[in-house]
């Protein structure tokens, strides 16, 4: 089963990925800060991260650099997700080599397809 | 000499001139310390130089001062280490990771973002990296430092307003949309069905109360807010607002002390109550283990006020974060305070509706040992000094 770890501190954003997720059959690892996010990408092996660049603590900007440090990153594909006007969002995705950015608010469709073009890559 | 620019993106020019200037070619790698130094000391904006990695290679003075740290400080750091941009002092965190992107990418280009700093002393700047060319393999950044114009602080406000409404409302609509979504697409069990209408639910009641902070909040900001005085009883408008707040919990125990022959205040109405509302909410989100919640009142004849306050057993605010709670869009950012909502607008809203009606309102706190916050309200009887 493909396995993706969610890094997203709202709850009920993370219970919705969970709900839709479970839909499709994925594997789905919570963690609802930067910390625990690393800690799961170093314990789990997901095959895809998907990683809310606002978080506490810890913003994903840096959260993504420890997981490259880690070598991690690029190897496990990586979604941004980020909300509208949120600063320059596709130029951080691109310093950060993410495979793809999700703006909320996002669809059932788009993050499926984000997913699937994601994990898509790796294959290739 | 490179003084400041006045015109808008002026900034930009400079950096671009500063970066051609800076730049060297063959077999050095790094522009020589004179060569900035002497530019540095020439200028009235803060200049920083930035290694690929975003270690600060130099410090201007002004740069030093209006970043609020000694230069020999930021050398040989990381930027995004040096105390200003730590938080609580750092009130942008999503402009400053702009910023470290731009030092970070390959791609050279000029990013201007605004940085708002809270501590030690509150300051609006506009910042320029850009690239200084240094090698073939080698890449530098500058960081050009302004104290922001009153025009430009007028642009970041409104910025930083449709930048967190932003952020605030995108994620409860995603909620709604996903889990409605999924509710017209699959057939979920009941147990299921009524977990995730109850998340669009109270997705849909967040969203209602941050329309309703930001119409405030505008309404403030552009004088449109009146306020209709009366002379109200304490005591009632503590009860009717309780009424409605203790179903909202079962972990927390409310304690009133307030002597039935205090003085009427002179306020309005519905804003004491939403006053009340939102300092009790308050309380109950940032005491998530439970606790008595204290609301008492005193009546001070010499100020021809009473003090109203508002006493709870949680989390607390650390002594550095107490200077901003009532700005605009401030949130502590804790990890004891991760997944409480709220837009950073309601301590604002109440600051100003208190001054409406000629009051104040101040807190006391200390980590981990609870918060009390006090508001005034003047009573209408004046003490004969006879």
């Amino acid at each position: 089963m493909t396995k993706i770890l969610i890094i997203e501190d709202e709850e009920p954003l993370r219970q919705l990925y969970r709900a839709i997720l479970g839909q499709f059959n994925y594997g789905v690892i919570l963690a609802k800060t930067g910390a625990e996010g690393i800690e799961a990408a170093v314990q789990e092996s997901p095959d895809l991260i998907i990683l809310d660049l606002l978080l506490p603590n810890m913003p994903g900007l840096e959260v993504a650099k420890r997981l490259q440090s880690l070598g991690i990153l690029p190897r496990v594909p990586l979604i941004i997700t980020t909300g509208l006007g949120q600063g320059d969002a596709q130029d951080i995705a691109h310093s950060l080599n993410a495979d793809s950015i999700l703006i909320k608010p996002f669809n059932i469709d788009e993050l499926v397809a984000a997913i699937r073009d994601a994990l898509q890559v790796v294959k290739k | 000499m490179l003084g400041r620019a006045k015109s808008k993106g002026g900034e930009g020019l400079v950096a671009t001139k500063l970066s051609s200037d800076l730049a060297v070619s063959g077999p050095v790698r790094t522009p020589a310390p004179e060569t900035i130094g002497a530019y540095g000391a020439h200028m009235t904006a803060g200049l920083l130089v930035l290694n690929s990695e975003a270690w600060v290679t130099y410090c201007s003075g002004p740069a030093s001062s209006l970043l609020g740290i000694p230069p020999n400080e930021a050398l040989g750091r990381l930027l995004k280490e040096l105390p200003c941009f730590q938080t609580p002092c750092l009130d942008s965190p999503h402009a400053f990771e702009s910023l470290l992107s731009a030092i970070l990418t390959p791609v050279e280009r000029l990013v201007t973002v605004p940085l708002l700093l809270a501590q030690p002393q509150r300051r609006e700047l506009v910042v320029t990296a850009f690239p200084i060319p240094v090698g073939p393999e080698e890449r530098m950044s500058g960081l050009l430092i302004w104290e922001a114009s009153e025009e430009q602080q007028g642009e970041h406000r409104w910025n930083s307003l449709v930048s967190m409404a932003c952020h605030e409302l995108c994620s409860p609509i995603t909620t709604i949309l996903g889990f409605t979504e999924l509710l017209l697409r699959v057939d979920p069990s009941k147990e299921e069905r009524q977990g995730w209408l109850g998340i669009i639910q109270r997705d849909t009641q967040r969203l209602a109360a941050i329309v309703g902070d930001l119409l405030d909040a505008s309404g403030l900001q552009s004088g449109n807010l009146t306020v209709n005085l009366t002379p109200l009883s304490l005591p009632e408008t503590v009860e009717k607002v309780l009424a409605g707040i203790r179903p909202v919990t079962d972990q927390h125990e409310f304690v009133v002390e307030i002597n039935s022959d205090i003085p009427e205040v002179i306020a309005d109405c519905n804003k004491l109550s939403q006053i009340l509302v939102n300092l009790l909410e308050n309380a109950v989100k940032y005491s998530p283990q439970g606790g008595v919640i204290t609301v008492s009142a005193c009546y001070q004849p010499e100020q021809g006020q009473v003090v109203v306050s508002v006493t709870d057993q949680g989390l607390g605010i650390a002594p550095e974060d107490q200077s901003c709670v009532f700005t605009p869009f401030q949130r502590i950012r804790r990890l004891e305070t991760e997944g409480i909502k709220g837009t950073g607008l309601g301590l604002y809203i109440v600051k100003e509706l208190l001054a409406l009606m000629r009051g104040e309102i101040w807190l006391k706190s200390e980590l981990d040992q609870g918060s009390s916050f006090f508001f005034s309200l003047p009573t209408g009887r004046v003490q004969s000094n006879d």
